[in-house]
């Protein structure tokens, strides 16, 4: 009787597939295998959830230590798979074991099932070689990848639908990386990151990027297989002229900023929406450079900037004060008038940091919030700091400093 | 001629309605832009140019009833003005989905038919919520759920071969139990951490978290402390049911038990290390304090949380559920007809 009541109230359990599968995705992966054991209907309805996630809430102990522990996970991973019916859109795997050879039967079994966004992330000291299987995942579409060796193989066409590249700490070469973007046509978004291997130059040839980030020590950047330095700003802004959002952490300004910085690029970079840059506030010419993105682009709407010290004692670096005429730079300068959130970090209170908030907080006026994260040890220097920047003209009535600490 | 009928009948209204008809024959009109945030009304529309008049509605898909309908329609109408901020939305999302869980269920499946995709995104994670976190117990109760699994059946992931047999005698074992306070109904004041212990079990089993030794080290130790406490009241409890009569017991035969001694651990505490449990298949009243004080004794012996398994089970047997038993296929003595789950 009680079971009479119950099976005209269970509605959930009759919803179609698609409606379950939605649900079981926006559980947190363990919760959705965990309802085989609801009930008899139930058991079976997680087998065709699209995504499958091994991460910290799998196993918020971490990465297994002992022998025993890493065979049950890596047991674990292997029924999962099996039970698994339907083709799998999304594996993620991230920080939830070592890299093992089990891996390479699990990209196998993945490259069968048509999958489509692949996140393998590594921790720090370990490494994973991707195994010539991985190659053939011709429907992968995102691919985010840290701690891995990347070995293309001679017949390796590329991945057609790839459109989104993550790749973090990865041992591949500028050619193999050249080889791999030009291979995707679809590639839109790009974020390499290199923090600890060698140092791969890499070459940006992407005419429909959107998203671009490079993090990094890079010593040079080449983008259409010429070295920065030797286009010029207008060159390389031509070829980021899709690029909806730029993150570039390291000293890609000091690239731009060789030769003669122009006042602006005229019909380029309409698109972008979101600058990061670190900038060398004691560098005329890369301030030069900066002012010359924000006038070539219109549509800026979020900033963050870094100031950060170079210590190239560059023919080039040019005093900041004696090459920037600040006072001429505010008439010159084109409104930012979609810039509405700055972030400012490692800001030491130097005049020419002190100048450009000046020239920000003076022409964008739909600025919602400026936030500085200063780095003035000295109250009284931070003081002073704060007295000049309470003087500051702001074109938006909406503006908000605020500081972090 | 369609839309001329309609401006002779309506000729002051400068708005467009498109007509909806729902699998119960009812029609209403809705304006048009706010049908029009439905992607399947939207297709009906420009691919077959219905929806125009009363007598050419649209049929929606059988899972949108006339309330959920008017409920979508709702959703659509706030959503589609353009100049509403994030803020708005957002509360207006959070009230919107304050209802009753049939009807968060039975929305959803009609957002998904007519693949009004935000708010079908905003439904099923209302309903992952619901389910998020929470002990299988309360994620029945919530939903209406019966628990018509075998102890077996949710073992079922990590069965091995050696474990079936451990499985089946207790699963026998915990039926009879259950079957029998079910009808004393007195162990109310026995208390259990349901979730706990049930968590410790689905974990321990599904190996899914914590499956190693260092926490599980912990919990077996706190266990064995309220072991104890909870024996002596198992101890109790068993002693008052002396009398009841018997149900159904399924035992194995002797030559299956002294295959107990050769199981491997795996999932159950290392541990473990069980005499010939001398069960034999006797029923008559008299054995039964025997096989009471046995069936203790070989939980005691298992795997340390098996006596809180067994709290638990007594406690729900409270409830009016269907007693799943299973069967061996071995041809042990079933002296009772078997209760077919399903």
């Amino acid at each position: 009787m009680e079971l009479g009541r119950a099976s005209t109230f269970d509605v959930i359990s009759t919803l179609p597939r698609v409606v379950i599968d939605a649900i079981l995705v926006r559980l947190p992966f363990k919760d959705a295998v965990r309802t085989s054991i609801l009930s008899s209907n139930w058991r079976y309805k997680w087998v065709t959830i699209p995504h499958i996630i091994f991460d910290w809430q799998c196993d918020p102990t971490g990465i297994p230590s002992s022998n025993e522990t890493l065979k049950k996970c890596v047991n674990i991973v292997y029924q999962v798979l099996l039970r698994h019916r339907g083709s799998i859109h999304k594996f993620k795997c991230v920080n939830y074991l070592p890299s093992c050879s089990d891996f390479d039967q699990w990209i196998l079994f993945l490259s069968g099932h048509g999958i489509k966004e692949l996140i393998l992330e590594f921790s720090c000291g370990d490494i994973y070689k991707l195994p010539s299987y991985f190659f053939s995942c011709q429907e992968l579409y995102n691919l985010r990848l840290q701690h891995c060796i990347f070995k293309i193989p001679q017949a390796f066409e590329g991945f057609s639908r790839l459109k989104s590249l993550y790749l973090c700490d990865v041992v591949i070469s500028s050619d193999e990386l050249q080889c791999l973007i030009s291979k995707s046509p679809l590639l839109e978004s790009l974020t390499y990151l290199d923090y600890g291997y060698e140092h791969t130059c890499p070459k940006i040839n992407i005419p429909d990027l959107r998203y671009l980030y490079l993090g990094g020590s890079f010593e040079v950047i080449c983008i259409e297989n010429t070295p920065v330095e030797e286009l010029g700003m207008h060159k390389v802004l031509c070829c980021l002229r899709n690029v909806e959002v730029l993150r570039m952490h390291n000293q890609f300004l000091k690239f731009l900023a060789v030769g003669d910085v122009p006042e602006m690029v005229p019909n380029t970079f309409g698109h972008l929406k979101n600058l990061s840059l670190d900038v060398d506030f004691e560098n005329g010419k890369e301030i030069l450079a900066i002012l010359c993105l924000f006038r070539s682009s219109r549509r800026l709407e979020e900033l963050e900037i870094r100031a950060c010290f170079t210590d190239s004692v560059d023919s080039d670096s040019v005093d900041s004060d004696s090459v920037v005429p600040w006072e001429a730079q505010e008439q010159r300068v084109c409104m930012l008038k979609h810039l509405r959130t700055v972030t400012m970090d490692h800001v030491t209170g130097n005049n020419s940091e002190i100048e450009f908030i000046r020239l920000l907080l003076a022409n964008s006026p739909v600025l919602k919030t400026l936030t500085i994260d200063t780095e003035i040890y000295d109250f009284v220097s931070e003081v002073m700091f704060l007295r000049k920047l309470i003087r500051f003209r702001r074109a938006s009535t909406q503006a908000e400093i605020l500081f972090n600490d | 001629m369609s839309e001329s009928d309609m401006e002779i009948i309506k000729p002051e209204v400068m708005k467009s309605y498109i007509w909806l008809q729902t699998a119960d024959g009812s029609i209403q009109q809705v304006e048009e832009e706010v049908a029009m945030f439905c992607p399947m009304i939207c297709q009906e529309v420009i691919q077959t140019g219905m929806g125009s008049s009363k007598n050419f509605a649209i049929s929606l898909p059988q899972r949108v009833n006339p309330a959920n309908l008017s409920l979508i329609l709702d959703y659509c109408r706030f959503h589609q003005v353009p100049g509403r901020s994030n803020k708005e939305r957002k509360s207006f999302d959070e009230k919107f989905i304050r209802i009753d869980t049939k009807q968060l269920c039975e929305l959803t499946s009609a957002a998904d038919s007519l693949q009004v995709k935000p708010l079908v995104d905003l439904t099923s994670r209302a309903l992952a919520r619901m389910i998020e976190g929470k002990s299988p117990e309360e994620i029945r109760e919530t939903f209406h759920l019966p628990d018509d699994l075998t102890e077996e059946e949710k073992l079922e992931p990590l069965r091995n071969t050696t474990d079936d047999m451990r499985i089946r005698l207790l699963n026998r074992l915990y039926a009879r139990k259950r079957k029998e306070l079910k009808q004393k109904d007195k162990l109310k004041d026995v208390e259990v951490e349901e979730d706990r212990v049930d968590e410790r079990s689905v974990d321990d089993l599904l190996s899914f978290i914590n499956g190693d030794g260092g926490s599980k080290g912990i919990r077996t130790a706190k266990h064995k402390k309220k072991n104890r406490r909870r024996k002596d009241q198992l101890k109790d409890a068993l002693s008052n049911n002396v009398s009841d009569s018997v149900e159904v017991v399924f035992v194995p035969s002797p030559s299956r038990t002294s295959k107990f001694l050769d199981l491997s651990e795996d999932t159950f505490a290392p541990k473990v290390d069980f005499e010939d449990a001398d069960i034999d298949d006797e029923l008559d009243p008299a054995m039964k304090e025997e096989l009471d004080r046995e069936v203790e004794d070989f939980a005691r012996r298992l795997n340390s949380d098996w006596p809180e398994r067994m709290q638990e089970i007594l406690s729900l047997g409270q409830d009016k559920r269907r007693v799943p038993i299973s069967i061996n296929g071995n041809g042990s003595l079933q002296r009772y007809p078997r209760i077919d789950r399903r």
